[in-house]
C-alpha cells in the first residue's frame, strides 16, 4: 500500500514535470520581428507605407522606421503585443495603434509588413519568413577544442 | 571554555591565509570598492549554487564530490536542446533545469553505485569518473548530436553537418533571472532573484538536515557500520546523496550559464569541480565538514583572489602573466595543502586512539 502511494507521487512528479515542460517550450519559444516599412499591395490597392513608424515592444522603442526602412525586435510568446506609433504625413498627428499578433511557431525569424498590418491584410500576406542569405562560408570544418586537463576555466 | 589561539589558527589556516593574501594584494592591485563588490556580488551569484551542491555528499560522508562534474554535463546538454529549440528567457532556463533532471539522475545513480564499491577511496573515484564521462559526453555532443539527436539549427551545429560548435550562445538566455528583478544599491548591481534562488537552496539544506533522510546521512557520514546496524540502508543513502548533489549542480552550471551567456561546450564543465571545490576548501571547509557559512566565506575570498591577484602581479612583477600563474598555483595549491591536512588530523586522532587504546589495556 505505501510502496503504491510512492509510486503514485511519483508519476505525479513526473506529469506534472513534463507539464511545466511543454508550457515552458509554449510560453518561451522565441521569435525575432523584423519590421518592414514598404508599401504593398492589398486587395487590389496598392498602399503607399506612412511617413515613420515607431514600433515598441514592452513600452521600449525597437525600431524607428521611415519609407523603405527595416526594424528589428525580439518577442518571447506566441503572440507579440506590439505598439505602433504611426506618423501618416509630415506634420500630421501620430497615431497609436496597439496590435496582438499571433507568430508562427515553426518561424524564427517572422518578417512582419506593417503596411499590410495596417491596411488590414490578411495574416498571410503581411507575415512571412525571415531567411538569411546564405553566407560564403569556409569549406574547413571548424576546429574541436577539448579541454581535458588543460587550462583552467575560472569562470572568467 | 578557554579560547586556544593555535588550535583557532591552525582549524582556520586556509581562510586565515587567503584573508592575509587579498589584504595585501587589494590596495595593491588598486581597484575601487564598487568594482571589487560589484565583481563580488556577480560571481555569489554564478557560484554559490554549485559550491552549494557539494554540502549533501560530504554530509553523507562521501567526500568532496568531484563528480558534481557530470550534473554540469547534464546541464549543459540540456541547454543545448533548449538553444536548438529556441525557447528563450526564463522558459528556457526553467526547461533546460526540467531537461537536466533525467540526465543527472541517471549519471548520479552511476557515480553513487560507482562510489559505493570504491568505499574509502570517493573522491579520487568520482575524479575519474567524470573524465570517463567527459568522454562519453563528448561522444554525444560531437558525432551524436545531428544525426541520431536531431538538432536544427545550423548556427548550433559544426560546418560538417553533425556535432556541436564550440561555443553555443545563449545571448537569448543571458541574465534573464539575473535582470528580473535587481536593485542598486550603493552602485552594486543586486540581482535579487538570483538571490532568492540561493537562498531558497540554503534553507532547503538546513531543512533536508533534520528530515529522516538527512539524519540518516549524517549518521551514514559519521559510521558507517552503526548506521547499518541502526538499520539505515547505508549503500541508498549514499547514492541517493550523490544523486542529489548531481541534480543541484545540474541547476547551478544552468545559473552559472545564463549568467555567462555562452556555453564552451568542450570545456565549461571541465574545471568546475575543480575550483567548485577550492572555493569550499578555501571558505574553512574540509573533507568531511561543511557548511553553508564555508561555502559563501569561500566564494568571497577565492573570487576577491581572483579578481586582485593577475592586477597586482602586474604591480609587483611588471608581468600579469604572474599574477595568473600564481591564483592558478594558490587554487591549486590550496586544494593540496587541505586535503593533507586532513590527512594529518585523521593519523593524529588515529594514533590519539590508539595510544587510549593502549592505556586502558
Amino acid at each position: 500500500m505505501k510502496n503504491n502511494k510512492h509510486i503514485l507521487y511519483k508519476i505525479i512528479v513526473v506529469v506534472v514535470l513534463v507539464a511545466i515542460c511543454f508550457i515552458m517550450i509554449y510560453i518561451g519559444r522565441g521569435h525575432t520581428l523584423y519590421f518592414d516599412n514598404k508599401g504593398m499591395e492589398v486587395n487590389g490597392t496598392y498602399y503607399n507605407p506612412p511617413y515613420r513608424v515607431k514600433v515598441l515592444i514592452k513600452g521600449k522603442e525597437v525600431a524607428n522606421l521611415k519609407d523603405g526602412d527595416r526594424g528589428m525586435g525580439i518577442w518571447i510568446g506566441p503572440k507579440a503585443h506590439l505598439e505602433l506609433e504611426v506618423t501618416k504625413e509630415r506634420g500630421v498627428a501620430k497615431e497609436n495603434i496597439k496590435y496582438d499578433l499571433p507568430l508562427p511557431r515553426k518561424y524564427d525569424g517572422v518578417v512582419i509588413n506593417l503596411v499590410g498590418l495596417l491596411n488590414v491584410a490578411n495574416y498571410d500576406e503581411y507575415i512571412s519568413e525571415f531567411i538569411p542569405l546564405a553566407t560564403v562560408t569556409n569549406s574547413e570544418d571548424e576546429e574541436v577544442v577539448i579541454d581535458d586537463l588543460g587550462e583552467l576555466g575560472f569562470g572568467e | 571554555m578557554k579560547f586556544n589561539l593555535k588550535k583557532f589558527l591552525a582549524d582556520n589556516s586556509v581562510p586565515i591565509m587567503f584573508i592575509i593574501i587579498c589584504i595585501i594584494c587589494i590596495p595593491l592591485s588598486g581597484f575601487s570598492t564598487s568594482y571589487l563588490l560589484n565583481e563580488i556580488v556577480t560571481r555569489i551569484v554564478r557560484n554559490a549554487f554549485l559550491i552549494l551542491s557539494l554540502l549533501i555528499p560530504i554530509m553523507a560522508g562521501m567526500g568532496l564530490n568531484f563528480g558534481m562534474t557530470l550534473g554540469a554535463m547534464a546541464g549543459e546538454i540540456a541547454l543545448i536542446f533548449t538553444s536548438d529549440w529556441q525557447i528563450w528567457g526564463i522558459p528556457g532556463v526553467v526547461l533546460a533545469m526540467i531537461l537536466s533532471i533525467p540526465i543527472s539522475i541517471l549519471l548520479g545513480t552511476l557515480c553513487g553505485n560507482l562510489l559505493n564499491k570504491s568505499r574509502g577511496r570517493e573522491m579520487i573515484t568520482s575524479y575519474i569518473i567524470s573524465f570517463f564521462i567527459n568522454g562519453i559526453y563528448q561522444l554525444v555532443v560531437l558525432y551524436m548530436m545531428g544525426p541520431i539527436i536531431p538538432i536544427i539549427h545550423q548556427s548550433i551545429k559544426l560546418p560538417r553537418g553533425y556535432g556541436i560548435r564550440n561555443t553555443v550562445s545563449l545571448l537569448n538566455l543571458r541574465q534573464s533571472i539575473d535582470n528580473l528583478i535587481s536593485i542598486n544599491i550603493l552602485g552594486v548591481k543586486v540581482p535579487v532573484v538570483s538571490f532568492l534562488i540561493i537562498i531558497a537552496l540554503c534553507l532547503f539544506i538546513v531543512w533536508f538536515t533534520k528530515t529522516k533522510l538527512g539524519q540518516d546521512m549524517r549518521a551514514v557520514g559519521q559510521n558507517m557500520e552503526v548506521a547499518r546496524a541502526a538499520g539505515i540502508n547505508v549503500e541508498r543513502t549514499r547514492v541517493l546523496s550523490i544523486i542529489m548533489s548531481t541534480v543541484l549542480a545540474g541547476f547551478g552550471m544552468i545559473l552559472y550559464l545564463q549568467n555567462m551567456g555562452n556555453i564552451a561546450t568542450y570545456s565549461s564543465h571541465s574545471q568546475i569541480g575543480m575550483f567548485c571545490i577550492a572555493a569550499l576548501l578555501v571558505g574553512g571547509a574540509t573533507v568531511d565538514k561543511a557548511s553553508i557559512g564555508n561555502v559563501f566565506l569561500g566564494v568571497i575570498l577565492f573570487h576577491l583572489m581572483f579578481i586582485v591577484a593577475p592586477k597586482a602581479g602586474t604591480v609587483i612583477t611588471g608581468d600579469s602573466m604572474i599574477g595568473e600563474y600564481f591564483r592558478v598555483f594558490i587554487s591549486y595549491g590550496v586544494i593540496t595543502l587541505a586535503l593533507v591536512m586532513y590527512e594529518a588530523k585523521k593519523h593524529k586522532k588515529k594514533k590519539m586512539a590508539e595510544g587510549d587504546d593502549n592505556e586502558k589495556q
